[in-house]
């Protein structure tokens, strides 16, 4: 997926490497990020993807490789490219001795808003975000949720082309998340690049246009959420719950109807082209199952089938 | 194969980014003003109650080889009290919860705002209040008739002196401290002996030989005696010695302490 010399990659990193001491955090991965397109790094915790977007956002030095962010050097024009980013941290880091209009318009003074411009923006935002109400309020009171959108406004603040997002609903409740889910593909919408990392597949198939998987510190597939379901996957997944004496018996011939089995402690699963007909074999001959599901292949049996293991522990 | 990155570019601080943080400030005390004023009696009370209370029974004290009535000698060490105490609120106290659980910094950063602006602004903003409870503070020192010398007109660029000599050394303190316990131990074995025993309550000939010269060494030491020699027109070239320490200080603890915050923040 490395795009050609003078193509319109926002984001090129090459062998980007990132150590603390002893442990290897990102470990010499390439990418590239299109202007326009929503990006994701999808892994578990401690895959590296924080510490990627981190040196993204020039906040964390890169220890070896080479990294350009709008066509700009993290190593000496940091200040340039923080002024075309918005950052969205894992953790929020609102300013909580202010007021939740008063975030904003400190961040646009530190990203030097002209004072005539931001007004206006700054009342916009708030209105994007949903927190009108609430503007004049201090941050403590407001919900997850509600934080997490005046972070996201925060990033806004100075319009950037590019907008890095941390886990961005990791910890809120499913309203929460289908509320900055809809805002994040209104900024899509506009232009606005997105480079997101999650844990959940949901989350990835829901938002990415392209992304990458990572595992212990590594890139090890990358694509779009459909290619990467139909190229490490079947198109169905039958899931099955069994009692250990089924399981046994299950175990002896089932090569046969599936093209893949997971034996996970809880579940089993069945990759197959047809999950209906790979669970009418097995009621035919005769196997109890406790509960059975057939679905779609998600990006979570892509991630198990690469590293063999879940994507949440 | 990965190339080694050079070694980082630390981009130049900017004043115009760091009075940012300044602006910050005055915003949230706009919400906290009784937080902000009350630091400013705490001197004033020690005036009032060791100066001119207990001053009572305590008469003169030797100064400059005559007597000083008590309150005129207290009142200048509790000028540089409040100085140190501007300095420790904003420089010490605020920075490092900011730093440690609140993280208004890791959102700082990642605007073209760069640590050491950060650190800049932050040391500036306690001087703007050591001056503001210094400023204050040589009112009530007017008000009392405790200043005896038209030196006395140089009192505040030499506050302003002392804000910065000790707001840099405080920001030092947030740069080695994590833990809420340090704050204790912060107050109690550095600013509460510097606040008793650096010539402020009484005079350093009062000291062992021994002992004299590590009083004399501290920062407070040479702010208290400076801004005494200023209010009493007790003025020689030993004054001049307190402005260079002070001076210096000021600018060996603010490059010191700007490479201690970086250090906590870059990861």
């Amino acid at each position: 997926m490395s795009s050609p010399p003078g193509s319109d990659a926002l984001i090129e990193a090459r062998s980007l490497t990132k150590r603390f001491d002893q442990l290897m955090a990102v470990d010499s991965v390439d990418f590239d990020v299109r202007r326009g397109e929503a990006f994701g790094f999808l892994g578990p915790n401690g895959a590296g993807k924080t510490s990627t977007m981190r040196m993204i956002g020039c906040t964390s030095p890169l220890t070896a490789g080479s990294l350009r962010v709008i066509g700009m050097d993290p190593v000496t024009q940091s200040s340039e490219i923080k002024a075309r980013i918005g950052v969205v941290p894992q953790m929020d880091n609102l300013d909580i001795e202010l007021t939740v209009r008063e975030n904003l318009e400190m961040y646009a003074r530190y990203f030097d808003v002209p004072r005539d411009i931001a007004g206006p923006r700054i009342d916009e935002l708030i209105e994007f975000v949903q927190l009108t109400e609430k503007a004049k309020s201090k941050v403590e009171p407001l919900s997850g949720g509600m934080k997490r959108r005046l972070t996201i406004a925060r990033a806004l603040v100075n319009e950037p082309e590019l907008l890095l997002l941390d886990e961005p609903t990791t910890g809120l409740d499913p309203q929460a998340r289908h509320l900055v889910w809809d805002r994040l593909y209104r900024l899509k919408q506009r232009g606005v690049t997105l480079v997101i990392t999650t844990h959940y597949m949901d989350e990835a198939e829901q938002l990415c246009d392209r992304l990458v998987v990572m595992d212990n510190a590594k890139i090890v597939t990358e694509g779009s959420p459909r290619d990467l379901i139909a190229r490490h996957s079947t198109r169905e997944v039958l899931e099955l719950r069994l009692s250990d004496d089924e399981r046994g018996r299950l175990k002896e011939w089932v090569d046969g109807i599936s093209d893949r089995v997971e034996w996970l402690p809880d579940r089993v699963l069945l990759y197959t082209s047809s999950g209906d007909e790979a669970l009418a074999t097995i009621h035919e001959r005769g196997i109890e199952t406790e509960t059975a599901l057939v679905r779609r292949a998600s990006l979570e049996d892509v991630f198990l089938t690469i590293t063999g293991r879940s994507l949440v522990e | 194969m990965a190339t080694m990155s050079p070694a980082p570019v630390y981009p130049r601080p900017s004043y115009q980014r760091a009075v940012k943080l300044v602006r910050r400030n005055a915003l949230a005390y706009k919400h906290y003003w009784i937080a902000f004023i009350s630091g400013f009696f705490e001197p004033v009370f020690y005036l009032l109650a060791v100066g001119f209370g207990v001053g009572q029974y305590v008469g003169g004290v030797p100064y400059a080889g005559g007597t000083l009535e008590y309150a005129s000698f207290l009142a200048p060490g509790m000028l540089a009290a409040s100085t140190l105490n501007g300095a420790v609120f904003d420089g010490f106290f605020s920075p490092f919860f900011k730093l440690n659980w609140l993280k208004t910094y890791d959102g700082i950063i990642t605007t073209p705002v760069n640590i050491p602006d950060i650190a800049i602004g932050e040391m500036m903003w306690a001087l703007i209040r050591s001056t503001i409870y210094g400023a204050g503070f040589l009112i009530v020192m007017l008000a009392f008739g405790l200043v005896h010398s038209p030196w006395a007109l140089l009192a505040l660029p030499a506050v302003m002196v002392s804000g910065g000599a000790l707001s840099a050394g405080a920001m030092i303190l947030t740069g080695i401290t994590k833990e809420i316990s340090s704050l204790e131990k912060v107050m109690t074995l550095i600013v509460f002996p510097l606040f008793l025993f650096s010539g402020t309550f009484f005079p350093v000939s009062q000291y062992p030989d021994l002992l004299r010269p590590i009083v004399q060494a501290t920062p407070l030491f040479h702010s208290s005696s400076l801004l005494r020699a200023l209010t009493t027109g007790e003025v020689g070239t030993q004054t001049l010695w307190h402005v260079v320490y002070l001076v210096a200080m000021f600018v060996v603890a603010s490059a010191i302490a700007i490479r201690l915050i970086r250090r906590r923040l870059v990861s």
